[in-house]
């Protein structure tokens, strides 16, 4: 049994196009099986609704009297990419606010434009003799704009990694907050109804094939860059015209303690031409897994920790080790299905037609880390590894000899076993004898929530440790949290110095 | 009932709540307390007889706010994301079967992690 998308779209055209969502499609084919599945259904409608970052629109202001060469461009405060012609810019989804208006960004500004609001517009030139205008300050609509076409370089990912954190700090991350000691798992993705998760041989979904995107009709224009297929995350590029968007499927984020963000409600028909398109759109979250990833590790290559399906993210609750560890999706599976049925229904009534892509996206190759002519430097290359520590049961008076004696301030504590318990400054022992505090032991007044490090761990996440807590030296410890260095912002100026 | 007690400078080294508990006989959860050197800020829950507990307080010159609805959320700039549920400490925030991010707002303390976090800024306390 085979259709063409022609007949489909006749079918669409009289009326009588079966379409259904890709969450009903499993059921239909246990239902009817494979054969009489693919006679009862022509399309099956996914859709997506997540925090896409590669996101973004290029605008046309049209030409001001006389001409402006805008060389920066600010939109609402949010700064624009100008180096196109004179009066052409793109704004990117993540791209902050200048000023104090940091919850704010290109996110917010491409939602206020598809939501008819008023833009502070501000750019500067040089000047030149055919564009004489050096500054310029307007208020614009989208309406005023020639074009405001979204071009999302990477959009509608197939899968995404689960991100949970093993370390003892909460991560802020653009997955959310992730608590320390894997207390909660996020995820993004809508599983079932991913679009490329319903089609992964990219037969139906490829350039040229028209989508839905931010309540507008759009196209798939490419594959979108870290485009992953042999490992199955494949990606998308598209566009679509801001001006018939709605901010009912463009929204903007902002992501706690990360940045901002692009909500974009995407959705893909899938045209049922054979018995494998019909087996492919019966997926379910069981059988599309992803990696679960520790964010814990800051570094590029984070430890996949296990293979987890969509079904028991979407769960609420995932076993882990034995541990019960709750979820929580970053991206709206609730808008997802309303994308799905909105393109549904567009289909059923006839305003929406299938096209099949010009050209295949690829299906094969991976995803290249980047090329670094040099090698960041690990704690371990700079660390101190001659460790003064003490026993917690010691008195403080010892610890103050310990501490004049080698000449230095930060005093690592081990308990009986060898495991780092706490830390002690000079300072801690001179604000205890100036209190005239009764505390004899270095166990009474040691901070006990010690900032460390692990000696794998990259020299710049080191700096930024040091930084975001304002301290000037941290123990470096092994997984079983014994001493193996210390690492101070001294050893770290040796990179500046070499 | 949850209530929000603010307790002013004279007071806070008093030990109200207990005082309370004694001569009303009412039990009262204390869900979030915060007390400075001026000034002592409680979220309280009473199951039964709060009107007395409300009294008491109010007696003793300290204001009593009822929290009927805490949180808020506008359901224009909520995406039904469900982010919210995973920072609540007490689960105000459920995802219900067909994905739809229901709010319990009887049980917020007011702890305000969820207002930060909200990606839409859906959500505002009027406390």
């Amino acid at each position: 049994m085979k259709k063409s998308i022609e007949e489909i779209n006749q079918k669409i055209s009289e009326g009588c196009a079966r379409v259904v969502t890709a969450e009903e499609m499993p059921n239909i084919v246990k239902e009817l099986g494979l054969e009489d599945a693919t006679k009862e259904i022509d399309v099956v409608t996914t859709g997506t609704f997540g925090a896409m970052c590669s996101s973004g629109a290029f605008l046309n202001f049209g030409h001001s009297d006389p001409p402006i060469k805008m060389q920066r461009i600010f939109l609402n405060d949010v700064e624009a990419f100008a180096g196109i012609a004179a009066v052409d810019a793109y704004i990117g989804a993540t791209q902050q606010a200048r000023g104090p208006k940091l919850e704010y960004g290109g996110g917010h500004v491409i939602e206020d434009l598809v939501g008819g609001k008023e833009i502070e517009l501000k750019a500067e030139s040089y000047g030149t003799d055919c564009y004489p205008l050096k500054s310029l300050e307007t208020e614009i609509t989208i309406d005023d704009l020639n074009q405001a076409t979204m071009i999302n370089p990477r959009n509608g990912y197939q899968k995404y990694n689960a991100a949970t954190n093993s370390s003892d700090r909460i991560y802020y991350t653009y997955m959310g907050p992730l608590f320390p000691n894997f207390e909660n798992i996020s995820y993004s993705g809508s599983g079932i109804l991913s679009p490329l998760s319903n089609d992964p041989e990219y037969r139906t979904i490829g350039i040229g094939t028209r989508i839905f995107l931010g309540g507008a009709k759009g196209y798939v224009i490419g594959e979108g860059t870290q485009h992953d297929p042999e490992n199955g995350f494949g990606t998308l590029m598209v566009r679509g015209d801001l001006k018939e968007m709605n901010t009912n499927f463009i929204r903007g984020a902002k992501i706690y303690k990360y940045g901002i963000s692009l909500y974009v409600g995407l959705g893909i028909p899938i045209p049922i031409l054979d018995e494998n398109m019909t087996k492919a759109t019966a997926i379910e979250d069981k059988d599309i897994v992803t990696n679960l990833v520790d964010y814990g590790i800051q570094r590029r290559d984070r430890p996949k920790l296990r293979k987890i399906s969509y079904e028991e993210l979407k769960s609420g609750c995932v076993d882990l080790d034995g541990k019960e560890v709750k979820t929580f999706p970053m991206s709206s599976y609730f808008k997802a299905k309303e994308v799905a049925e909105k393109l549904k229904e567009d289909i059923i009534q006839g305003s929406f037609k299938l096209s099949l892509p010009v050209e295949p996206l690829p299906r094969y190759g991976e995803v290249k880390p980047m090329y670094q002519k040099k090698v960041n430097p690990m704690v371990k290359d700079l660390m101190s590894k001659k460790v003064v520590f003490v026993r917690e049961d010691i008195q403080i008076e010892e610890a103050a000899k310990v501490l004049i004696k080698n000449g230095i301030d930060h005093l690592p504590v081990v308990s009986e076993s060898g495991r780092l318990v706490g830390i002690i400054t000079s300072w801690d022992i001179a604000k205890s004898v100036a209190k005239g505090s009764s505390h004899k032991k270095v166990s009474d007044i040691m901070s006990k929530n010690v900032v460390c490090i692990g000696p794998d761990d990259l020299v710049d996440v080191a700096a930024r440790r040091l930084e975001q807590y304002n301290i000037s030296a941290m123990p470096v410890v092994n997984p079983n949290k014994e001493i193996v260095g210390m690492i101070s912002s001294s050893d770290l100026s040796k990179l500046v110095r070499s | 009932m949850k209530m929000r007690i603010q307790i002013p400078a004279n007071l806070v080294r008093k030990p109200i709540v207990s005082d309370i508990v004694l001569k009303t006989n009412v039990l009262i959860n204390l869900e979030k307390v915060n007390i400075e050197a001026n000034k002592a800020d409680m979220v309280v829950d009473v199951k039964d007889r709060w009107e007395d507990v409300k009294k008491a307080f109010e007696e003793r010159g300290i204001s009593v706010d009822l929290l009927k609805e805490p949180i808020k959320r506008r359901l224009d700039r909520c995406v039904m994301c469900g982010i919210c549920s995973t920072i609540c400490p007490v689960g105000v925030f459920k995802i219900s079967d067909d994905w739809e991010v229901q709010i319990d707002s009887s049980k917020c303390i007011i702890c305000k992690n969820c207002i930060n976090l909200c990606p839409t800024e859906a959500l505002s306390v009027d406390y």
